[in-house]
């Protein structure tokens, strides 16, 4: 059986092949080789699957920008990002 | 712009994704997200509005256009950026930030594109048993799995080895290696450091003044249970020394893993699998979580501690030729390493095939995507170099590699590609090794061995060139080599080899993403002074 983390991957994958618009849930079952249906036993909708990928990422990457906002260094060095 | 870039080629192509589809994506998802992108541009305007007000920046720039700019900018990156190409996320940010133009001219600044990074070249040991029988192999069925211990060894002695290899490995570190490699295997006298990271983390303390890697090649995921372990080892080897770790995540040999561990060979890879997605994402993960997978069931998986490298340490995957294993590692954008004992013409069109698969999945072809094994020993002179390690090579081959061929096959343990794939085109040795002395193993590249000039001109050759190698691993303790002419191969091999290797990629400009970052960019340390006077 699939795990979440699969299909999340595999999700990811499609998405960016596709597009997502065009990506249907049972393009997503076909990469991970499952029926559509077992893919709703994880998930309930494409959209879940969207939220799934890009939280992780996103909270970090906000959680990263504020670190350097809220730090002591030159605004050029903040610009840059440099750790 | 290194944050939102790293973040890009750490997330690839999942922010890709987000990025493309933002237009259609609903109001209600922004709000499940709990992001709003209001507070990212917020972001920027106050980078922006601060270099304004300190005089660090333009004095006439309009903070909410150009923050806007910046950011579509970076958000455009999605059309254009791959991760892992020519360029490091460092170069893109410097160059997008210099077009930003915000900054107040500073004096000219040198744009050509900076020249690449230096191979890495580091010393590998095994941990062999050094004093078998003369009459072993006619003895024994194999020196894997089953020679006992209570005829062939002796505890005390033991202890003597394994001080003798992390004094060999402290000596190649203090010689200017840039790295050194131990590894895992069990139940033999051919190679046997159990954990590998008891070593590494001697190593570790002993190196932590230096620039030197930690290379663990490595522990093995499906022998340890539950496989977090190796992740949370790992975490701590990256802590104590400083970031410097190079994780290895081998998947182990049948004879480890199949035949002393008992795993089931059919199920070897898939647990590796779902072993690597675990440890992977029990380095990254912000929140505690559930691992419910088909082989590892783990209710709370909150590791403690994490890697200081972040988001995790680079990771290295040793193979020895399935392909399968070869997609799977420029699928997850690792660096695959051969460890081979028949040397650089045995893996000619191996390598390539991998080499093949990195192009056909649209990646570039950086030599730091791979590592080579290659068993070396060097003297003054080639005819020195037989007399002094003749017996050794011979040691090796004949007594180390004895095993029964099956022992390397259980059924099942080949996924079914690989085997169509093996069978229809042997790679592997068909020639009996005990009917090989030292000057064919030389001749054929089982062994570079003789003066420095040979040894580097072949090494340069054969296995840099020919493979296209930006990681180089030398086996430079070989067999029953004793200690004393090990630091001898050592030395001799960091002062008049290493040196002459070391900037061959430099000026094609590949960046090494797969070692730890902050030894990057350091400086090739020529062997210190006198360094032959005080050997560790």
């Amino acid at each position: 059986m699939a795990s979440l983390d699969e299909i999340v991957a595999a999700a990811a994958r499609v998405f960016r092949t596709k597009g997502y618009p065009a990506a249907t849930v049972r393009d997503i079952a076909d990469e991970v080789g499952i029926l559509k249906g077992s893919l709703y036993h994880h998930v309930e909708s494409k959209e879940d699957l969207l939220y799934l990928i890009v939280k992780e990422p996103i909270a970090r990457m906000h959680q990263t920008m504020g670190e350097i906002v809220a730090s002591e260094r030159p605004a050029a060095e903040k610009l840059s990002g440099a750790a | 712009m290194i944050a939102h870039l790293d973040a890009f080629d750490r997330h690839y192509p999942h922010l890709f994704v987000y990025l493309r589809e933002r237009d259609e994506i609903k109001r209600g998802f922004r709000e499940r997200v709990k992001l709003s992108p209001k507070q990212y541009e917020r972001f920027w305007q106050q980078i922006v509005r601060e270099g304004v007000k300190n005089g660090e920046f333009r004095p006439d720039l309009d903070v909410q256009v150009v923050s806007y700019g910046i950011l579509g900018m970076l958000n455009w990156l999605y059309k254009w950026y791959r991760p892992q190409g020519r360029l490091s996320v460092r170069e893109v940010a410097e160059q997008l930030t210099a077009l930003a133009g915000v900054t107040v001219p500073a004096p000219k600044r040198n744009l050509t594109r900076r020249s690449g990074e230096s191979m890495k070249i580091s010393a590998f040991h095994l941990m062999p048993h050094r004093e078998l029988p003369a009459d072993f192999e006619k003895r024994y069925e194999s020196v894997w799995v089953t020679p006992p211990w209570w005829e062939l060894a002796d505890a005390r002695r033991v202890g003597q080895y394994y001080n003798w290899t992390l004094d060999e490995l402290l000596y190649a570190a203090k010689c200017g290696f840039d790295g050194v490699c131990t590894n895992e295997h069990h139940q033999n006298a051919y190679g046997f450091m159990p954990n590998p990271n008891i070593m590494g983390s001697v190593l570790a303390k002993l190196t932590n003044d230096t620039n030197v890697a930690i290379v663990q090649m490595g522990a093995t995921l499906p022998t340890s249970n539950p496989p977090i372990r190796v992740a949370e080892e790992y975490a701590m080897l990256d802590c104590l020394s400083g970031g410097r770790l190079v994780a290895g995540l081998p998947l182990g040999s049948p004879m480890d893993v199949n035949l002393c561990y008992g795993i089931t060979p059919m199920e070897h890879r898939e647990r590796y699998r779902e072993a690597f997605a675990l440890t992977l994402k029990a380095w990254q993960a912000r929140e505690l979580f559930a691992w419910n997978g088909r082989y590892y069931q783990l209710a709370n998986v909150n590791l403690w501690p994490r890697p200081i490298q972040q988001p995790h340490p680079p990771v290295w995957v040793p193979g020895s030729g399935s392909i399968s294993t070869f997609d799977f590692a420029v699928e997850h954008e690792v660096c695959y390493c051969f460890l081979s004992y028949s040397g650089a013409k045995a893996a000619r069109s191996m390598m390539d095939k991998y080499w093949t698969v990195v192009t056909d999945k649209g990646r570039e072809p950086n030599p730091y995507r791979a590592g080579f094994l290659q068993l070396v020993t060097v003297a003054d002179t080639d005819a020195q170099a037989e007399d002094k390690y003749a017996r050794h090579v011979e040691y090796f081959y004949h007594k180390c590699l004895h095993w029964p061929v099956q022992y390397l096959s259980p059924p099942g343990n080949q996924d079914y590609r690989s085997l169509v794939a093996s069978v229809s085109n042997p790679l592997r040795r068909t020639e009996d090794l005990k009917q090989l002395r030292y000057r064919d193993f030389v001749e054929k590249g089982y062994v570079i061995s003789g003066s420095p000039a040979t040894v580097r001109d072949r090494l340069m050759e054969e296995v840099v060139k020919g493979l296209h190698v930006g990681n180089l691993m030398v086996l430079l303790q070989i067999g029953s080599m004793p200690h004393e002419l090990t630091l001898e191969n050592v030395e001799l091999f960091a002062r008049k080899v290493l040196p002459d290797l070391r900037d061959v990629w430099n000026d094609e400009g590949w960046v090494n993403h797969w070692w730890p970052e902050r030894l990057r960019g350091a400086a090739a340390r020529p062997p210190a002074a006198g360094v032959g006077a005080s050997r560790a």
